[in-house]
């Protein structure tokens, strides 16, 4: 199962923050969960608290972010070349960073799968996959 | 294939992202000079098409499988970089390669671009969809392109008349026969410092080139609030698939009767016309009625076929792909499946190649293994038959009751489908590990010349198995039904002493407990070459039987007066899993290469086919 919170300390710093604590949670009630916790602790309105560095899969639908990099620590460690398969591919697509993206739509439930726009084009794609892409709001 | 054979014709390949408009620009480069290679024993779908140069040689035009990279995810974008590379048997590496790029969304096709140009073959870039970028206020510097680039940079508008006539200029063999390239391309998989600097290089040039993202369109972002709306998106998905299988039915009647009423004139013109004898009877009885009874489908297949291909040309599919992923996924299919299984709804042979867009073996397997319960044009021949025969043509509030049975068996080739495809995922693993990743492009009006050169593709094909297996099998199973002919003191039909008679006797014992006849089991062993045979086969069967002058009366009347209903209601069923088609089989080998998995499909789809037809013959035969 993708675990959305796994932070990738190469890519950005992750502010330490109780979401961890959720993580025994179902994955589906965790999703909407988090950004209200989000906004609570950092009080801001959109949900993504300025400068920090989430899982893309953390937005919701409406919000704009610039992507800061890719890393794909979910449990793949058993499929190493999908992994790498998957960000090569999300490079190719434009998640590269710096792009500037914006979630169009995401399905009930859970949220997956969602609608990206990025670098002008337009992708759905997983939430395991959207996971990998780490993105900080927009300026 | 005769294609592979080295010719002096320069050949030119074009590449792109998927949807950058490839497809239509190498329409307007061939017209209608293309072949679709067939596919029964190649490893390849090759479009190939041809146009003569100004000094009147011929230019060879591939239209390889779009690719966002040359690091490729699926079988189809690996076929792309193999023939660039040079590396498909018997197929060199091309001679120039037009690279086709999106001027709306140009980055992503750029991209491509720079990994295509690393390989050093002659090149050229199609920047198409110039005049939507002109409008939606996108501004490219060509001329600084081309110089940053080292290559022509032609703009084209694919979809208008003319629109290419610049690239046909550039891909003129004199423009570029200097920078032809002898020796196969050297290539090593990108490394992560290859990709960052693709990545520097690509944005280096954007900027050079003064390319800005267009401002959203805001009919696109309206319309996509409602088809991708999780409520309001499914029931325009459902509205849109219940439309197309209604119009199926009720647009192709009045054509059809022309067709029937124009092939029964035929008949009886041909019936007068020669002289009493075996001639007469092969042809009225065996190419007429047999041959012509399947021609009568034309008109559906072609609406079917106009829907899928203008779905496909709008940009909806991958939208209905979305939404159904998560669907789909509770049963282990991929959303990616949608558009593979679609096309399977008009023959499932295309609708498993197109399988290989679905990355990860897995998820690809399973699409294979259910396309053929999608239920193909070639089965609409017996549906409309038996609906016909059976079913009153009468209104149930706005619809038509033969519309709803016939949306009915749709829907119960869907449900096994799903139902196959959980099964499949309780013996593997289960888990999706292949990625979605699917572009949603921009919207458009389908192009009607790309769509009538489609649906003529369509049409050739359907007209090249009428004229060609389903001609041949008719007159093999006329001759069989005709001869030996009958003892003297023959009490019965003559084709009860034939050879086909007695062959169906045989069957008859294995299909009795499900209610068929031996006209039918006789009927459905031609239809193993292809399903739609067995109209013709009851056609040509039912013919010879006849007594007496009543030779050209048509089938329906004839079946619906000496079937049960619950005959007619089990070979429904049957056909909802119809698991006789050899070209089908065939090419589930080919794609899987093992006859493992077709020989397990044979065997599901008998038993669930048998299955179905014994329990729906029962029942029906109980109820009425």
């Amino acid at each position: 199962m993708p675990d959305d919170l796994s932070i990738n300390r190469e890519v950005c710093k992750y502010p330490e923050s109780p979401n961890a604590n959720l993580s025994h949670l179902h994955p589906a009630l965790r999703n909407p969960i988090l950004p209200l916790v989000n906004s609570l602790l950092a009080s801001s309105d959109s949900g993504i608290s300025p400068n920090a560095c989430i899982p893309l899969s953390q937005l919701r639908q409406g919000d704009a972010a610039v992507v800061s990099g890719l890393a794909d620590d979910t449990a793949r460690d058993n499929d190493k070349a999908g992994s790498a398969a998957l960000l090569a591919r999300l490079r190719d697509l434009g998640f590269i960073a710096g792009a500037r993206c914006e979630v169009m739509a995401r399905m009930w439930l859970g949220g997956d799968p969602m609608v990206v726009r990025v670098g002008g084009s337009t992708f759905a794609l997983r939430r395991a996959e959207a996971a990998a892409v780490r993105v900080s709001r927009a300026a | 294939m005769d294609a592979a054979v080295a010719s002096p014709s320069p050949r030119i390949a074009l590449v792109g992202v998927p949807n950058c408009g490839k497809t239509a620009l190498f329409n307007r480069l061939t017209g209608s000079h293309q072949k679709v290679a067939n596919y029964p024993g190649v490893t390849v779908e090759r479009r190939e098409g041809e146009r003569h140069a100004a000094d009147g040689k011929a230019l060879r035009v591939l239209d390889l499988p779009g690719t966002y990279s040359m690091n490729p995810t699926t079988l189809d974008e690996a076929i792309t970089r193999d023939v660039l590379l040079g590396r498909v048997a018997g197929e060199a590496a091309p001679d120039l390669v037009v690279c086709v790029v999106d001027a709306v969304h140009l980055p992503i096709g750029l991209r491509l671009a720079l990994d295509v140009k690393r390989l050093g073959l002659a090149m050229v870039l199609a920047v198409n969809r110039m005049d939507v970028a002109k409008r939606r206020g996108v501004h490219i510097d060509l001329a600084r392109l081309s110089a940053e680039l080292g290559v022509p940079v032609i703009p084209t508008v694919a979809v208008k008349r003319g629109g290419a006539d610049a690239l046909i200029a550039a891909i003129e063999p004199t423009n570029w026969q200097a920078h032809r390239r002898v020796a196969a391309p050297a290539w090593h998989a990108p490394t992560a410092e290859d990709a960052e600097q693709t990545q520097n290089d690509l944005r280096a040039l954007l900027d050079a080139v003064g390319y800005r993202p267009p401002p959203e369109s805001r009919f696109g972002n309206n319309l996509d609030r409602v088809l991708l709306h999780p409520l309001g998106g499914m029931l325009v998905l459902a509205v849109v698939m219940f439309l197309m299988f209604q119009a199926v039915f009720s647009w192709a009647e009045a054509p059809m009767g022309w067709i029937e009423s124009g092939m029964a004139v035929l008949g009886e013109w041909v019936g007068s016309a020669l002289p009493e004898g075996p001639l007469n009877s092969l042809l009225v009885d065996g190419v007429i009625a047999g041959a012509g009874g399947v021609l009568v489908f034309l008109p559906q297949i072609i609406i079917l076929f106009f829907f899928i291909l203008a779905l496909e040309d709008s940009g909806y599919l991958p939208r209905a792909a979305y939404l159904l992923d998560r669907l789909m996924g509770s049963v282990g299919l991929s959303g990616r499946a949608f558009i593979p299984l679609l096309s399977s709804f008009a023959c499932a042979i295309p609708g498993i190649m197109a399988a290989r867009t679905i990355p990860g073996w897995r998820d690809r397997l399973t699409t294979i293994m259910v396309a053929p319960l999608m239920t193909c044009s070639a089965r609409l021949p017996v549906y409309a038959l038996l609906i016909a025969a059976f079913i009153p043509s009468e209104s149930v509030g706005v619809f038509n009751l033969q519309g709803l049975v016939m949306f009915g068996l749709y829907a119960a080739g869907i449900l096994s489908a799903l139902l196959v495809a959980w099964v499949m995922k309780l013996f593997t693993s289960g888990k999706l590990h292949s990625p979605l990743l699917l572009e949603l492009p921009d919207y458009q009006w389908p192009n009607a010349s790309n769509l009538l050169l489609g649906l003529w593709e369509r049409v050739k094909i359907f007209l090249a198995r009428v004229g060609g297996i389903i001609l041949a099998l008719t007159i093999i199973l006329w001759f069989l039904s005709s001869y030996p002919a009958p003892p003297a003191d023959a009490t019965g039909p003559a084709i009860q002493y034939s050879f086909a008679g007695r062959l169906g006797a045989a069957l008859e014992h294995v299909f009795a407990p499900i209610g068929f006849n031996w006209q039918i089991s006789i009927a459905l062993v031609p239809g193993l070459a292809a399903r739609e045979v067995a109209v013709s086969s009851l056609g040509t069967v039912y013919a010879l039987s006849a007594v007496g002058d009543d030779v050209s009366g048509q089938l329906e009347p004839l079946i619906a007066s000496s079937w049960s209903l619950a005959t007619a209601c089990s070979l429904l069923a049957w056909y909802v899993f119809a698991p006789q088609c050899l070209s089908t089989l065939a090419v589930v080998k080919r794609e899987t290469n093992s006859w493992r998995y077709p020989l397990i499909m044979a065997g599901y789809l008998f038993a669930l086919a048998y299955l179905a037809s014994f329990i729906t013959y029962r029942v029906v035969g109980a109820w009425s």
